[in-house]
């Protein structure tokens, strides 16, 4: 089996679905893994719930046909791949009434709490895997989960992390920082910042509705943690898009303005980050370093400006006069 | 519609190329992995088709007197499958000259300079032992180098290597495309940096490069899959 589902709840961790073996049956599966392929653990973000069925990220993004067959986990020796489930969503009102912050709000620090349990999915396997790598491949809140996990991390778990894909981030660099130093001292995955200015409103209020206190500085769209092996990428810049075209692989332009999920659904992303699991040489964060054109970030909002000048705007005073080229007589 | 060609391959720029050709020249295939780290490629059926024991190989069911034929070697089956089809190949003695002349320029030079400095820098240091050798290693990335610099002179004014796309952009492009882990600064290199989109970005090039990447797997922390590739003897 290529792929596995586990979801966090009050009782630990549990298998995700009634299909799915016990956490032994993973870890007999993944000792079965070929050398060298991938072992990654999928977590979700904000909103998703494996509790109810109509959000249930087993059923939408870790199915068979979601994430793990867009990254290219299926075919035998092609890797395993863990689904992550926890409950990223709260309503409102009752949150708004009790404590009032939003819902959003109660979801982030139930992110920070989450960590310990997908910290001890990477312990086991650290523990039963030693020498093989565990990469993660997070969105949005999902980044926190993974962040949050560092410290809670024991040796083995510690030293099995890999690479770290975050997709639109939702976390403060300060936090993000916070987390590394907590961390045991063997962990040094390498972390792939992926930003998006698709992103930008999401990223804004993330920055509004997030609880505040130590290290609520800015999201990591828009201050790069300083951390060694830390690599920001904007997956719908034209610089990047040129970069993954000249390495075969058809990163599209994005087609809105706004999308929280372009992160995985712009085509060709998810060929990229396969790449990322699979060609771990030449894309390690070393060599994509080299690559200026990765070093190149569109401004914030550079999808909403720069606005069109207003017509006759810094003609004369207060007189309209339009233009009709040529220079402005002096 | 033509029998499907057999194409023996693994995700690595030599079987990059063919598949790339395939894709371009839009021929039916059919595919079997010879998986190299587990040493597929020493199986009897397959030393029948590629006595050097190296994919990628093709057995076309529909060759040149109507028989099946096996080509092994990459340049080869390039120059095959162009010679099969009538594309990619120029169309003039002269023009058919140049695609050759940057074709044998991979063979003899890209490909091996590459391959090695990909040995030295990634895999051989990673042994158990390891083998980390500075001269080895500054040899072959620099070698790189100058060759990247006489493709980057080359590509001045032009779109392609040998006039019209051919089999040559097709043979230098999977190579030169893993630019990084050969220790490449091409910043400076810029019709190099501009060709390589230009070839990347094409529909074929793309399908090929994705065929079965997801066996694309790191050999540098497989020791079995190294003992296999570098443990090779004379006989």
């Amino acid at each position: 089996m290529a792929q596995f589902r586990v979801t966090a709840g009050p009782q630990g961790l549990l298998p995700g679905g009634s299909d799915d073996a016990p956490l032994a049956g993973l870890l007999r599966a993944a000792r079965a893994l070929p050398p060298g392929a991938p072992l990654l653990v999928l977590v979700h973000g904000y909103r998703y719930d494996p509790a109810s069925p109509g959000a249930c990220p087993h059923g939408s993004l870790y199915s068979a046909g979601g994430w793990p067959a867009q990254l290219g986990f299926g075919p035998a020796g092609s890797g395993l791949c863990i689904g992550f489930g926890w409950t990223a969503r709260a309503p409102h009102l009752p949150e708004l009434l009790r404590s009032g912050r939003t819902g959003f709000a109660r979801v982030y620090d139930r992110a920070g709490e989450t960590g310990a349990a997908l910290a001890g999915l990477l312990n086991r396997l650290g523990a039963a895997l030693p020498g093989r790598p565990v990469d993660i491949l997070a969105h949005s809140l999902g980044a926190r989960v993974a962040l949050s996990a560092l410290p809670h991390l024991d040796g083995p778990g510690a030293a099995a992390l890999g690479r770290m894909i975050l997709l639109g981030g939702a976390e403060f660099a300060g936090r993000a920082e916070a987390a590394f130093a907590a961390a045991p001292e063997q962990a040094r995955p390498e972390v792939y910042s992926i930003v998006a200015r698709l992103n930008d409103p999401f990223d804004a209020l993330f920055e509004l509705f997030a609880p505040r206190g130590p290290g609520a500085d800015h999201a990591l769209s828009r201050r790069l943690p300083r951390l060694r092996n830390w690599l920001a990428l904007q997956i719908d810049g034209p610089a990047t898009r040129r970069w993954a075209r000249s390495r075969g692989i058809a990163l599209a332009a994005p087609s809105a303005r706004v999308a929280h999920n372009g992160f995985y659904t712009l085509p060709g992303a998810m060929a990229l980050y396969a790449g990322i699991l699979r060609e771990r040489e030449i894309f390690s964060v070393a060599a994509l370093r080299g690559s200026p054109a990765l070093a190149e970030h569109e401004p914030r909002w550079a999808r909403f400006g720069p606005l069109p000048p207003m017509p006759g705007a810094g003609l004369g005073r207060g007189a309209f006069r339009p233009r009709f080229g040529g220079p402005r007589p002096s | 519609m033509p029998a499907p060609i057999e194409l023996h391959y693994w995700p690595t720029p030599n079987g990059w190329k063919i598949s790339i050709a395939l894709e371009e020249m839009g021929l039916p295939y059919e595919l079997h992995l010879v998986n190299i780290g587990a040493g597929e490629q020493f199986e009897p059926g397959f030393l029948k088709i590629a006595p050097n024991n190296r994919m990628p190989a093709i057995v076309d069911p529909e060759g040149p007197d109507g028989k099946p034929i096996s080509v092994f070697e990459s340049g080869a089956i390039l120059q095959y499958l162009a010679r099969k089809t009538g594309r990619f190949y120029g169309s003039t003695p002269r023009e058919q000259v140049e695609v050759e002349e940057w074709l044998m320029w991979q063979m003899g030079g890209v490909g091996p300079m590459a391959g090695q400095a990909h040995h030295f820098l990634k895999y051989a240091p990673a042994m158990d032992p390891p083998n980390d050798l500075p001269y080895a290693k500054d040899r072959y990335r620099n070698e790189v180098g100058r060759l990247y610099g006489v493709l980057d002179r080359r590509l001045e004014g032009r779109d392609f290597v040998a006039g019209a796309y051919s089999i040559a952009d097709m043979a230098i492009w999977p190579w030169a495309s893993l630019w990084e882990g050969q220790q490449q600064d091409i910043s400076g290199l810029k019709n190099l940096q501009a060709w390589l989109e230009r070839v990347g970005s094409r529909p074929g090039v793309q399908a090929g490069r994705a065929l079965a990447a997801e066996k694309r797997n790191q050999i540098q922390d497989d020791r079995k899959a190294q003992s296999v590739l570098f443990g090779q003897k004379a006989r």
